[in-house]
C-alpha cells in the first residue's frame, strides 16, 4: 500500500476512533454521575462499557473463528448464495 | 369514520395486477397512489371486525383492525411507499408487480380475522417472493427462487395441516386468536411460523434469499416475509415459553454470522435476524411492557432494515455487490450511498436518534422488569455487536483507498430518494417515539429513552464496543477482509445432501428402468402367449385324424342336444 493510502486509511479508523473514545469518555462521566442502584453487576455504573468491550472482543474472535472454521473462497460473484 | 370495510392489502394486490396494463410513467405514481389509499383505509377506521361472510360453512372475516395490526400496517404500508419510490429507478414491471403482490399479500394477511384467510394471505406473499427472486436479474437467482419455492410448500404444507387439525379438534371457530402451541393443531402452526420468520435451522433462507434479489427486491423480502411471522407470533403465542430460547438462539446465531460473513446483505439479512431474535424474546415475556414493544421494535426494524439494504442494494447496482472485500474506495465513489450503509448499520445497533434505540432502550427494559438477566445481557451484547461488527466495518472498509475507484458515481436520483425517506423516518421515530409508543397496544406506556439513566449507559455501550473494535482493527487483529463465502445449514442441503440426492435419483432411475424393462419382457411374454393362445381359438379344427376326431366329437354334442331339447 502506498504511503498516501497509509494515511488515508488510518485518518478514517483515527476520525471514528476519536468519535468514540469522546463518546464513552463522555457517556461514562454522565453513567457514574447519574449512578442509581443496579438491578444486578452488569447494569451498574461502567458495566455497559465492560459489556461493549467485551462484545467488541467476542466480534474480533467470532471473526477469526468463524472464518476459519466455516469459510470458503468464493471463485465468482454469487458463488455459494 | 369511513363505512368502507375493505382490507388495505386488497388494495395493493389490484395494483399489482392493474401495474401490468398500466404505461411506465404511471406506474410509480399508481404505486404510491395504492399505499395511500390503503394507509387511509387503515387509518381512517374505527377498531373492530368487519366484511364477515361465511365459506363453506366457516366464517371468513376480511377485515379486523386493532392496536396490534395497526401499527404493523402502516410500517408495511410505509415500507410499500419507499420500495416503490426506491425501484423507479429502474424499469422491471415483472418484478415491481411481484414486489407490490408481495406487499399486498403481506398486508391482507396482517388485517384478516381468521385462520384461513390468514394462511391464504400468507402463502401469496410467500409466492410473490419466489416470483420476486425468478424476476431477479442477479446471477442464480432462480436456483434461490426454487429453494425459497420449497421453503414456502413446506410452510404452507404446516399451515394447512395445523389448520386443519385445529378445526377437526373441534375448535368453536376459526379466529386468528391466541393458539396454544401444545396442541396438534397450533404446534403445527407454530412450525410454520418459525419457518416464516427465519428460526434457526429455517434461517438460511432468509440469507438466501436476500442475497439473490434485486435491490429493491432484498429489501422488500426482509421486511415483508420474516415481520409477517412476528405479528403472527405476538397475535397467536404471546407469552409463549418456547420463544425465549429460540429467541436467544437466533440472537446468537445471527450475530455470529453477521460479524464474519463478507457478502454485506446476507450480513445484513443475518442482522435482521438478529432483531427477529428480539422480538421473540418480547413475544415470550408476558408482560404488557414486552408485548406493546414486540410491535414498535418490528416498526423500527422494518425502517432500520429498509435503509440498510437499500443503501447496500445501491452499491449492488452500480458495482454488481456488495462484499465487505470489495467495499475500499466506495465511501469516495459513493459518498451518500456509503453514509446510508452505515447509518442503516447503526440504527440497527440502535444508535440514539434512531428509531431502534427507542425500541431496544424498551425491550432491555421489559427484560429488567421481568428480570431474565441473560436476555438483558444478550440484547445489550448484539447492540455493540452490530456497532462494531457491522456498521464501523462498513465505515472503516468504505473509507479505504482503492486504485480502481476514483470517480464519484453516486446512485439514481430515486433510490437516494427512497433510502433518504427511510433515514428520515427512522430518525422521526428515534427522536419522537411517544407517538410510536402511543400507537402499541398499551396505551399508557410511560418510557422516556433519553432519560439521562437510559440514554447515557447506551451510549457507553456503543462508543466502548466502537472504541475497542477500531483499536483491534488498527493492531491488525481484525481479520482482513477477503472474498469468501461461509458453510451455513444450507451447505448441507446444497452439498453432501444434494449431492447424494443426484446420486440416489440415479440409483432410483436405474432400478425403475431396470424394473421397467423387466416387466416389459414379462408382458411381452404373457401378450406372445396370448395371441398363440387366442390364434388357436381361431383355428380349432386341427390337421389328419385329429381334425375328424373334434368334428365328429362336436356333432355327436350337438345331437345329444338335439335330443335333449325334444
Amino acid at each position: 500500500m502506498s504511503e498516501p493510502a497509509k494515511k488515508h486509511r488510518r485518518g478514517a479508523l483515527a476520525g471514528w476512533l476519536f468519535v468514540c473514545a469522546i463518546a464513552a469518555g463522555a457517556a461514562m462521566a454522565l453513567d457514574v454521575a447519574a449512578a442509581r442502584p443496579a438491578p444486578w453487576i452488569a447494569a451498574s455504573p461502567l458495566g455497559r462499557a465492560a459489556i461493549g468491550a467485551g462484545a467488541a472482543i467476542g466480534v474480533v474472535l467470532a471473526a477469526w473463528l468463524m472464518r476459519l472454521a466455516l469459510a470458503r473462497r468464493a471463485m465468482q460473484r454469487g458463488e455459494g448464495a | 369514520m369511513t363505512p368502507i370495510t375493505l382490507n388495505p392489502g386488497f388494495v395493493l394486490i389490484l395494483c399489482a395486477l392493474v401495474r401490468f396494463v398500466t404505461p411506465a410513467r404511471f406506474r410509480l405514481p399508481l404505486s404510491i397512489l395504492a399505499s395511500g389509499v390503503a394507509l387511509w383505509l387503515l387509518l381512517d377506521r374505527n377498531f373492530g371486525a368487519a366484511g364477515v361472510v361465511a365459506q363453506i360453512g366457516l366464517p371468513v372475516v376480511l377485515l379486523n383492525l386493532d392496536a396490534l395490526n395497526q401499527v404493523f400496517g402502516i410500517a408495511f404500508i410505509g415500507a410499500t411507499m419507499l420500495i416503490a419510490i426506491y425501484s423507479g429507478a429502474r424499469r422491471h414491471a415483472f418484478e415491481d408487480s411481484a414486489l407490490l403482490l408481495l406487499a399486498g399479500g403481506a398486508v391482507s394477511a396482517l388485517f384478516v380475522g381468521d385462520l384461513i384467510s390468514f394462511v391464504a394471505a400468507a402463502e401469496l406473499a410467500g409466492l410473490a417472493s419466489v416470483w420476486a427472486l425468478f424476476a431477479s436479474p442477479l446471477p442464480r437467482s432462480s436456483e434461490a427462487g426454487a429453494r425459497l419455492l420449497i421453503w414456502c410448500g413446506l410452510e404452507g404444507l404446516l399451515f394447512l395441516i395445523g389448520v386443519a387439525f385445529h378445526l377437526s379438534a373441534g375448535a368453536a371457530n376459526t379466529a386468528f386468536t391466541r393458539l396454544d402451541a401444545g396442541t396438534l393443531g397450533g404446534g403445527f402452526i407454530f412450525a410454520a411460523l418459525l419457518i416464516r420468520i427465519g428460526a434457526p435451522g429455517a434461517h438460511v433462507w432468509l440469507k438466501d434469499a436476500v442475497s439473490h434479489a434485486s435491490s429493491a427486491g432484498g429489501a422488500a423480502l426482509a421486511v415483508f416475509s420474516p415481520m409477517l411471522g412476528v405479528y403472527a407470533l405476538a397475535r397467536l403465542f404471546p407469552g409463549d415459553v418456547l420463544l425465549t430460547p429460540i429467541g436467544e438462539v437466533m440472537l446468537a446465531l445471527g450475530a455470529l454470522y453477521m460479524v464474519a460473513e463478507d457478502d454485506l446483505r446476507r450480513a445484513a439479512a443475518y442482522a435482521l435476524t438478529t432483531q427477529i431474535g428480539v422480538c421473540l424474546l418480547l413475544i415470550g415475556l408476558p408482560s404488557p411492557v414486552a408485548q406493546a414493544d414486540v410491535s414498535a421494535h418490528a416498526f423500527t426494524t422494518i425502517f432500520a432494515t429498509l435503509l440498510l439494504l437499500m443503501a447496500l442494494g445501491m452499491g449492488v447496482m452500480r458495482t454488481g455487490g456488495a462484499r465487505g472485500s470489495e467495499l475500499a474506495g466506495l465511501a469516495r465513489q459513493m459518498p451518500m450511498s456509503t453514509a446510508f450503509m452505515t447509518l442503516g448499520a447503526l440504527a440497527l445497533a440502535g444508535l440514539p436518534g434512531f428509531g431502534p434505540f427507542a425500541s431496544l432502550t424498551l425491550a432491555l427494559e421489559a427484560q429488567v422488569q421481568a428480570e431474565h438477566q441473560p436476555a438483558w445481557l444478550m440484547i445489550s451484547a448484539l447492540c455493540a455487536v452490530i456497532a462494531g461488527g457491522l456498521a464501523l466495518r462498513i465505515a472503516v472498509g468504505a473509507g479505504r483507498p482503492s486504485p480502481q475507484r476514483s470517480a464519484m458515481h453516486e446512485a439514481p436520483f430515486q433510490m437516494l430518494l427512497g433510502t433518504g425517506l427511510a433515514a428520515f423516518l427512522c430518525l422521526a421515530v428515534g427522536f419522537a417515539p411517544s407517538w410510536l409508543y402511543a400507537l402499541t397496544p398499551t396505551t399508557a406506556l410511560n418510557f422516556n429513552p433519553f432519560a439521562l439513566d437510559v440514554l447515557a449507559p447506551h451510549v457507553e455501550l456503543l462508543a466502548a464496543a466502537g472504541a475497542v473494535y477500531l483499536i483491534a482493527a488498527a493492531l491488525k487483529l481484525v481479520p482482513a477482509e477477503r472474498p469468501l463465502r461461509l458453510l451455513d445449514l444450507d451447505a448441507l442441503y446444497r452439498g453432501p445432501a444434494a449431492a447424494a440426492g443426484r446420486r440416489i435419483g440415479v440409483v432410483m432411475i436405474r432400478l425403475y428402468g431396470g424394473w421397467d424393462m423387466n416387466w416389459r419382457q414379462l408382458w411381452g411374454r404373457v401378450g406372445t402367449a396370448f395371441s398363440g393362445w387366442a390364434e388357436s381359438c381361431d383355428r380349432p379344427y386341427g390337421g389328419g385324424w385329429m381334425g375328424l376326431a373334434q368334428f365328429v366329437a362336436i356333432g355327436a354334442v350337438l345331437v345329444i342336444i338335439l335330443l335333449v331339447r325334444i
